[in-house]
């Protein structure tokens, strides 16, 4: 008997659910249920988010008028309108939810959580306590981070960047406890992301079923291993920086704050002695990678559901493997382009636009892979399929306007414009949301059981990209025109008064892509209610995930599966004209074995 | 910088817009229906298709590099020497824009210094230099009209540089979150003939140089 086939339909003996609640659903070790945590948590996170992107928008179409609905609520002391305090304070809490709160534990946590295990064909995490502490760091650090909004002086008002001086000396903004809330909270997610990522690793090294080799997991299983690598280097470094930064802002130490400083005319009478640019570069260290952590997972998920929904295998599958790694790998040195104009060597600069635009070769790779794996398929329209094909468009737009910012000539006149912003949120935030929205159509009769209305998924995704883009591609022609970011006022300056009119068409944009968004809430919440129940595998996908019920019981597998093949056996051309073999099929004799 | 800009403008938005229309086509002509069946096809045949792929995006991509590094250089590398520029210390701080000029000696911490706030006037078609610290926190020192932008640190002296070829009137902005007054650290920039920079120094001579503030600067006198 071969090693592979050893635990062949293994039935071990797997501790059953706990029978109290609070064991079963509250603290729990069951990577699904932690997995529904973090989707819960994020998905949270991400209407908050939502709502004080709207709040930001009214202030930029119109400047200082009343806040409608709202308003008298959240600014009292203004008759309703927006302060320049309530600015800052929304636009850095926009940024940290959305990044921090929603992306994160959204597209690492939740899917990661719960399709790991599934897709290797395993029972649960590896260490399933660490699981569980993983989630509740995070929720402490996101309780953290609500309670910030509540303090006296308001939430940390330093964008999400937190830049000392800014964020470190007192008085320099009013938000002086809520920068270090803001740092803690951080820091506290930091721990969380790098148990996270540990536990990835082992999982996916030690528990992989029988027959599952590295090279026939799903790229989502791939990318989450390869994620996992950013959790474990990079978040080490922004933690031990946010350290540094709270003992700046308590006074111990002026790790980043120079001798000399005065600020509002009064001297800070510290020794001094640090360098501001050198929290920048720990910064970017960790940001920047950070970056591919939230798009790469969703990316690889998109790639599995346009070979899904083209019935035909993805393209150059180790290619893509090695592109995703290539990503990580080229990502930890071009943490420099976000400080072109920062003070930075300007031979520097040059190294960072070289090295940046590297990047670009493995990540046209991907993209060329997937247009490939639609190509000459037989495509199925639904709405998991529209968000994927959504993902493609946005992160190609994203990833070019990423090459003008990633050269130092061309980013000295866009850096700190609207030019990022609209590049940041097609590459990151776009290309994420959209990855969740295709992630959560194409998982969720597994997740919960029940299916989602397909129409109104297709309707929300179609109105969802086109207000995405009216919104977001606007924001490229204010870069153009040299348009600041972070400016509670547009029309302080006279050479923006010409783009009034386009943060108006903006807003508007915002306001329906929000609205859209509730057709969502309801499928969603509908669903989990009304929704018709799901089958074992509605879609006819070949991966391990569908080879147990919808939602899977709480050891997994009744019999643990043995794989037999890659992932993505669509439309074969032996096999007698079937559609799809699934991964854990044993193979007829006769049948050539598939890669 | 915007002719390049240009330029990878009309490279980027046909890539975008073949995305875009490759995955129409295939919407449209690969749609499912009776009788066809998608095609197994798993990668390239042989190792060259995938490695005249990346050669083909290099080949895209090295060109540019090339030309953004003249103008990177220009922009960055080539500081003016000191006899030919007009040098100008910034000095920002939450909210405003302090310049101080050297005066007729050409140097700085001499009695004949001319100092002003949120007004800045160089003359045209003379390289100038600005050498810029901050006050409290990180600002930055944004000439949109002359596609000028340069953090200014506490505690490290940055520099800018340009010239510029038109007279006229301008703003200077701040690009680098600065607390609650970022939005309306306006600047304004008066580019005019030498003679005139002249007779405007000379004007503002009487308002004196405020030692309440330039007393903090940190940067020495003749960078
Ligand atoms: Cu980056
Ligand atoms: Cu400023």
């Amino acid at each position: 008997m071969s090693a592979e086939t050893m635990n062949a339909g293994s039935t071990e003996p797997f501790p059953p659910a706990p029978k109290s609640f609070w064991l079963r659903y509250v603290f729990s070790t069951d990577h699904k249920v932690i997995g529904l945590q973090y989707l819960f948590t994020g998905l949270f996170f991400f209407l908050a988010a939502g709502f004080l992107a709207m709040l930001v928008r009214w202030q930029l179409a119109y400047p200082w008028k009343p806040v409608p609905v709202v308003g008298k609520l959240l600014f009292p002391d203004s008759q309703g309108a927006m302060t320049p305090e309530g600015y800052l304070g929304i636009m850095t809490m926009h940024g940290s939810f959305m990044l921090l709160f929603f992306i994160i534990p959204t597209l690492v946590g939740a899917f990661g959580n719960y399709l790991v295990p599934l897709q290797i064909g395993a029972r649960d995490m590896a260490l399933p306590r660490l699981n569980m502490t993983s989630y509740w760091l995070l929720m402490l650090a996101g309780l953290l981070m609500l309670a910030s909004l509540f303090v006296p002086g308001g939430p940390c008002m330093c964008g999400w960047t937190v830049y000392p001086p800014l964020s470190a000396a007192p008085d320099a903004v009013p938000s002086r406890i809520g920068n270090i809330l803001w740092v803690v909270s951080v820091f506290l997610l930091g721990w969380s992301s790098i148990l996270g990522g540990l536990n990835f690793v082992v999982t996916i090294a030690t528990m992989r079923a029988p027959g599952m080799g590295y090279f026939r997991m799903p790229l989502t299983c791939w990318s989450f291993l390869l994620v996992s690598i950013i959790l474990i280097l990079a978040t080490p470094v922004i933690a031990s920086a946010l350290v540094l930064l709270l003992s700046d802002q308590a006074g111990l130490t002026n790790i980043f704050l120079p001798a000399g400083l005065v600020i509002s005319d009064k001297p800070l009478g510290r020794s001094g002695g640090g360098q501001p640019l050198l929290f920048q570069h720990l910064f970017w260290f960790y940001s920047h990678p950070v970056v591919y952590l939230m798009v790469l997972p969703g990316l690889a998920m998109v790639m599995d559901i346009l070979s899904v929904f083209a019935r035909k295998p993805t393209f150059g599958y180790r290619s893509s493997v090695v592109s995703l790694a290539a990503v990580i790998a080229i990502g930890f040195v071009v943490w420099g382009h976000h400080m072109y104009v920062s003070g930075l060597n300007p031979a520097l600069g040059t190294a960072f636009s070289i090295v940046t635009a590297l990047i670009g070769v493995p990540s046209g790779v991907l993209v060329f892979n997937m247009l490939a794996t639609v190509w000459r398929g037989s495509i199925r329209l639904t709405a998991s399929m529209l968000a994927a094909m959504a993902v493609v468009v946005i992160f190609v737009t994203g990833g070019l306007s990423g090459l003008f910012n990633a050269m130092a000539a061309i980013d000295v006149y866009v850096h700190d414009t609207y030019w990022v912003v609209a590049h940041f949120h097609y590459v990151v935030g776009g290309a994420s949301v959209f990855s969740v929205f295709a992630g959560l159509y194409f998982w969720y009769p597994k997740m919960f059981g029940r299916r989602l209305n397909e129409f109104w998924g297709r309707i929300h995704v179609v109105l969802s990209f086109l207000a995405f883009n009216a919104v977001f591609f606007t924001m490229h022609i204010l870069g153009i025109g040299g348009h600041m970011r972070r400016i509670a006022d547009p029309s302080s300056y006279d050479f923006l008064k010409p783009y009034q009119g386009g943060h108006l068409f903006i807003t508007m944009a915002a306001f329906a892509l929000g609205a859209v968004q509730l057709i969502f809430v309801v499928n969603f919440l509908a669903g989990l209610i009304w929704g018709k129940p799901a089958e074992q595998n509605p879609w006819n996908a070949t991966t391990l995930e569908w080879a147990t019920t919808s939602p899977p019981p709480h050891h997994n597998y009744d019999r643990l599966p043995v794989v037999h093949r890659w992932p993505y056996e669509y439309s074969p051309p032996q096999w007698n004209g079937r559609d799809c073999v699934p991964q854990h099929e044993a193979s007829a004799s006769g049948v050539p074995a598939a890669p | 910088m915007d002719w390049l800009f240009t330029l990878m403008t009309w490279v980027t938005l046909p890539l975008l817009a073949a995305v875009v229309i490759i995955l129409l086509y295939c919407i449209v002509r690969y749609r499912q229906r009776d009788g066809h069946k998608a095609a197994y096809i798993t990668g390239f045949r042989t190792p060259w298709g995938l490695t005249v792929l990346c050669g083909l995006f290099l080949l895209m991509e090295l060109p540019f590099d090339f030309y953004q590094e003249k103008i990177w250089a220009d922009a960055r590398k080539h500081r003016p020497a000191k006899g030919e520029a007009f040098v100008v210390q910034v000095f920002p701080e939450q909210f405003a824009w302090n310049f101080r000029y050297p005066g007729p000696d050409g140097k700085f911490g001499t009695p004949d210094d001319v100092a002003s706030i949120n007004e800045l006037h160089v003359p045209v078609g003379r390289p100038v230099l600005t050498v810029m610290r901050s006050k409290d926190v990180v600002h930055s020192f944004f000439l949109p009209h002359l596609r000028v932008k340069q953090d200014v640190l506490p505690g490290r002296t940055t520099r800018a540089w340009f010239e510029a070829t038109k007279t006229g009137e301008f703003e200077v902005g701040c690009a680098e979150l600065c607390g609650l007054g970022h939005y309306r650290m306006r600047g304004y920039l008066t580019i005019e003939e030498p003679k005139k920079v002249v007779a405007w120094l000379e004007s503002q001579r009487v308002y004196g140089i405020d030692e309440s503030k330039w007393g903090y600067w940190t940067g020495g006198t003749d960078d």
